[in-house]
């Protein structure tokens, strides 16, 4: 497979989980803050959470001195189209790697993304009078028919499986950035919120019921092996297809002394060991470490990946000898 | 500016109290920011959201059965808002009553002191429908019978909160009360503004541990379920969303199974032990055994198993003797007779049909009252005088004459109004409130806010959802005093952020390359275009819905 096919696909599938999952993010910070309490300090927590600079706010328009409130944070998040890390800036970006891929990419897959990408504009409007909410909810719904698409109607071959390392790891990525922002001394109904927005509040009901504490949130959204957006779940499936992609290196015929695994199936494998094999409460007591260390593997991962699979030549700008 | 507000009649020519005006039209402060969003508005944009909020309940399955047919709960765009100040008062009133009702019951199925120091008759609890013996000496886990409660209220023509009756069985109508919070901030979030509003999604979590610490004794971890009589029940969306929001599993009848006294439930792997049920089917259909015999909605021997100590059942049976209507005529006398504190919210002047002089009182001027059957709820039986037909007056009259006991009467009292959206414009239309109370047997928390139901009929006072009423967002605004729990703003501390945010990731950083590419393209393009002619072929090449 083309390297450039892989690489596309790859972030295709975290520009799709990102959009997604910034989504859910605003979603519940717009709807738990306009509920309970405007609280100005809220909008810098979102933009730190998303690694921007609040300095960036200066480019929307808004060079409003003090703090930034939610509505601003809300606009560069989500409806930004010039911000690659908005809600729209990403299913932007999604929709221009699909564009390179349209001879890979399933028909239906294709046109559920740039269906989506051609309703953006009209959706934004709405948004913009009617509360984000209503965009919110038709991104997810729109990121989930293009997964529940790549899912049921893709070959799963090895260019299913780079969009899917590359959802996977995005999913990390953004779980782990969603716990950073949490403070440390969030309550009940704080974690509920933070449930919700990974979409896995159901998932703990079902296991804890209704009596929610840190410690057994964090052992969802972190260790449940059978929740699909856990941490745990999505590193195991990374993993599983970093293997399956890398099944074919090694001189052939020679045994070898170690098994045949990429060094990011390496570290990606690491980091779930690591949270599998730490005691729940360590993880819990040190939750800024645990962040630091899975966005650390996340982005080493990446790199890895990127280095291993995606070859690509520097671009060479040639000066024209002009002759005078 | 629009019109919204045009012709609204507010309570300075008629006599009630309006929520958000004052008598001279000004107004009041607690609504100053609903008001002001709400006012630049136009009749198309609240439409739409309007309509956002019915798709939203369409969408969520929040609805409930009316005569058999399945409607989304209308919900008003308007909140009903409360002060804080207006809030601690109906809050420490119902606390009262429910403490008081809650030592009434265990009084009539105990020791019946209050018989015995004639405060109330004994046979006003007797010749109730809602007395059960087969609970008499039944002594509930952890002392608590109402474990919910509902006390619906109304604001009379002065402003003044007065209790209209206690809902101590199976009060439904916090579902809507969390979904018209979610819903309407997802719709309207602008409304809400800088208020700073009490949430109200702690309730399932407040329920829970009032099951769980009047669980029996034995039960470390109690095995809780929620008893609902199943998909055709009006009710059955609340039933199923507390039992989620819970946790625990949502039960039938036919799923339960009791033997030597002990409740079990039945799964793949056997049965197991039940410790609570929350049960939202009425005490004639619960037990077989003990009640109607034909029923198949509840479950032969729960009556038993609480009685041996081994199941909890939420509320306790039997409790309909104290929200009785008649009953309720003397809740005033039963807080000084327990607490020995004056109550702190009024009734409804109330006058007790088996009382001859009372009696001859209210058939006099019945075209002047509301009569209601004692027993029955939702709005059921009602008879408005001011509204009914000649025949309906008799058939009312002969009523009471016959059954006595079964009917009390209320002078008309005008609840108070509050703007409602009404063919695009806003109508004062009357309200009521329903909070909701858990007794976990310490101490009884009230859910802030309620369920208002509003009458959409123009000047109908009857706003039971059974009778065409719709509910409004309730909201009780948080002052310094009583914050709810609000996480109001605390500086962060410094170490649990890291310095510098970690920058997302982006793909190849090839932003410059795809635009250098794209240019080239371009180029390309506009010297084929040039030399055949055609000048829009760049155009539509990037135009173009791919």
């Amino acid at each position: 497979m083309l390297s450039r096919i892989a690489e596309a696909l790859y972030w295709m599938g975290r520009y799709l989980e990102r959009a997604d999952d910034t989504a859910r993010l605003l979603d519940v910070y717009v709807h738990r803050m306009v509920v309970q309490v405007n609280d100005e300090r809220v909008g810098a927590s979102l933009l730190a959470a998303m690694g921007l600079d609040p300095s960036e706010l200066a480019r929307i328009g808004d060079s409003s001195e003090g703090p930034i409130d939610l509505w601003q944070a809300t606009e560069m998040l989500a409806y930004d189209a010039d911000n690659p890390s908005s809600v729209v800036g990403s299913l932007r970006l999604a929709r221009e790697n699909a564009r390179g891929l349209r001879e890979i990419l399933a028909t239906e897959v294709w046109e559920a993304l740039n269906r989506t990408y051609h309703e953006l504009d009209n959706h934004v409007r709405a948004a913009r009078t009617l509360g984000p909410h209503l965009l919110f909810q038709w991104v997810r719904d729109r990121v989930a028919l293009v997964g529940g698409l790549t899912d049921t109607v893709l070959l799963h071959d090895d260019g299913w499986r780079f969009l899917t390392i590359g959802r996977c790891l995005e999913r990390v990525d953004m779980t782990a950035r969603l716990l950073g922002a949490v403070p440390a001394t969030a309550d009940a109904s704080r974690w509920n919120g933070v449930l919700v927005s990974c979409g896995a509040n159901d998932a703990f009901l079902r296991t804890y019921g209704g009596d929610i504490d840190q410690a057994k949130a964090l052992s969802v959204l972190l260790l449940d092996p059978d929740f699909p957006r856990s941490v745990n779940y999505a590193l195991a499936q990374a993993e599983m297809c970093l293997e399956q992609v890398d099944g074919s290196t090694g001189p052939s015929g020679r045994r070898q002394a170690q098994p045949r695994v990429s060094a990011a199936a390496r570290e990606v494998g690491r980091i779930r060991s690591e949270l599998a094999y730490t005691d729940p409460a360590t993880l819990a007591a040190d939750l800024n470490g645990t962040v630091m260390r899975l966005q650390a593997a996340c982005a080493h991962a990446s790199e890895l990946v990127t280095q291993r699979y995606f070859q690509r030549a520097s671009f060479i700008e040639w000066n024209v000898d002009r002759p005078a | 500016m629009s019109d919204l507000f045009d012709d609204y009649d507010a309570g300075s020519i008629r006599r009630t109290y309006d929520e958000m005006f004052d008598r001279y039209g000004r107004v009041r402060d607690t609504y100053r920011g609903v008001h002001d969003t709400l006012e630049p508005q136009s009749t198309a944009d609240l439409a739409v959201r309007a309509d956002g909020l019915s798709r939203a309940y369409r969408d969520r399955g929040v609805t409930f059965a009316l005569s058999g047919q399945e409607r989304p709960f209308p919900l008003d765009l308007v909140p009903r808002v409360l002060s804080a100040d207006e809030w601690r008062r109906l809050e420490a009133g119902i606390r009262q009553r429910v403490r008081a009702l809650e030592a009434f019951l265990a009084d009539v199925y105990g020791p019946g002191e209050v018989f015995a120091d004639g405060v109330v008759p004994r046979k006003l609890v007797h010749s109730s429908p809602h007395f059960h013996r087969q609970v008499h000496g039944l002594e509930p886990a952890g002392g608590v019978r109402i474990h919910v409660s509902g006390v619906d209220v109304i604001r009379d023509d002065h402003g003044e909160f007065r209790v209209l009756e206690d809902n101590l069985r199976s009060p439904s109508g916090v579902s809507y009360v969390m979904e018209n919070r979610r819903v309407m901030a997802r719709v309207f979030p602008d409304l809400f503004g800088t208020h700073a509003v009490a949430p109200v999604d702690d309730y399932p979590r407040h329920l829970l541990g009032a099951l769980r610490s009047t669980a029996p004794v034995r039960a470390a971890d109690p095995r809780i379920v929620v008893l609902t009589p199943g998909v055709h029940n009006s009710a059955y969306f609340e039933h199923a969303l507390l039992a989620r929001l819970m946790g625990v599993d949502l039960v039938e009848g036919r799923d339960l199974v009791c033997r030597d006294d002990v409740a079990y439930v039945r799964t793949t792997t056997g049965d197991e032990r039940v410790d609570v049920i929350y049960r939202r089917i009425d005490d004639e259909f619960l037990d077989p055994v003990q009640f109607r015999p034909d029923s198949v909605l509840g479950c032969a021997g729960l009556v038993h198993s609480a009685r041996a100590g081994n199941l909890t059942i939420a509320n306790a049976v039997g409790n309909g003797v104290a929200d009785d209507k008649l009953t309720y005529t003397y809740v005033p006398e039963l807080i000084e007779y327990y607490l020995g504190e004056p109550p702190l919210l009024r009734n409804v002047d109330t006058y007790r049909l088996e009382d001859d002089d009372q009696r001859q009182f209210v058939l006099d001027r019945i075209d002047q009252m509301v009569v209601k059957p004692v027993d029955a709820s939702g709005g059921y039986g009602l008879v408005f005088g001011p509204d009914a037909s000649d025949e309906e007056i008799e058939q009312c009259r002969r009523d009471v004459l016959g059954d006595p006991r079964g009917y009390i009467a209320q002078p008309v009292v005008s609840l108070s109004t509050g703007p409602t959206l009404v063919d695009g414009r806003l109508r004062p239309r009357h309200l009521d409130l329903r909070p909701f109370a858990v007794n976990d047997g310490e101490k009884v928390w009230v859910l802030p806010g309620g369920l208002t139901r509003v009458a959409l009929p123009e000047n109908s006072l009857v706003v039971n959802s059974s009778q065409g009423g719709g509910s409004k967002d309730t909201w009780v605004l948080a002052d310094a005093d009583t914050s709810f729990g609000l996480d109001l703003p605390e500086p962060m501390p410094a170490a649990a952020r890291p310095a510098v945010p970690v920058p997302l990731q982006f793909g190849p950083a090839d932003d410059h390359e795809r635009h250098h590419q794209q240019q080239l393209q371009q180029q390309q393009q506009i010297e084929t275009s040039t030399m055949t002619g055609m000048t829009e072929r760049t155009e539509t090449e990037e135009a173009e819905p791919c």
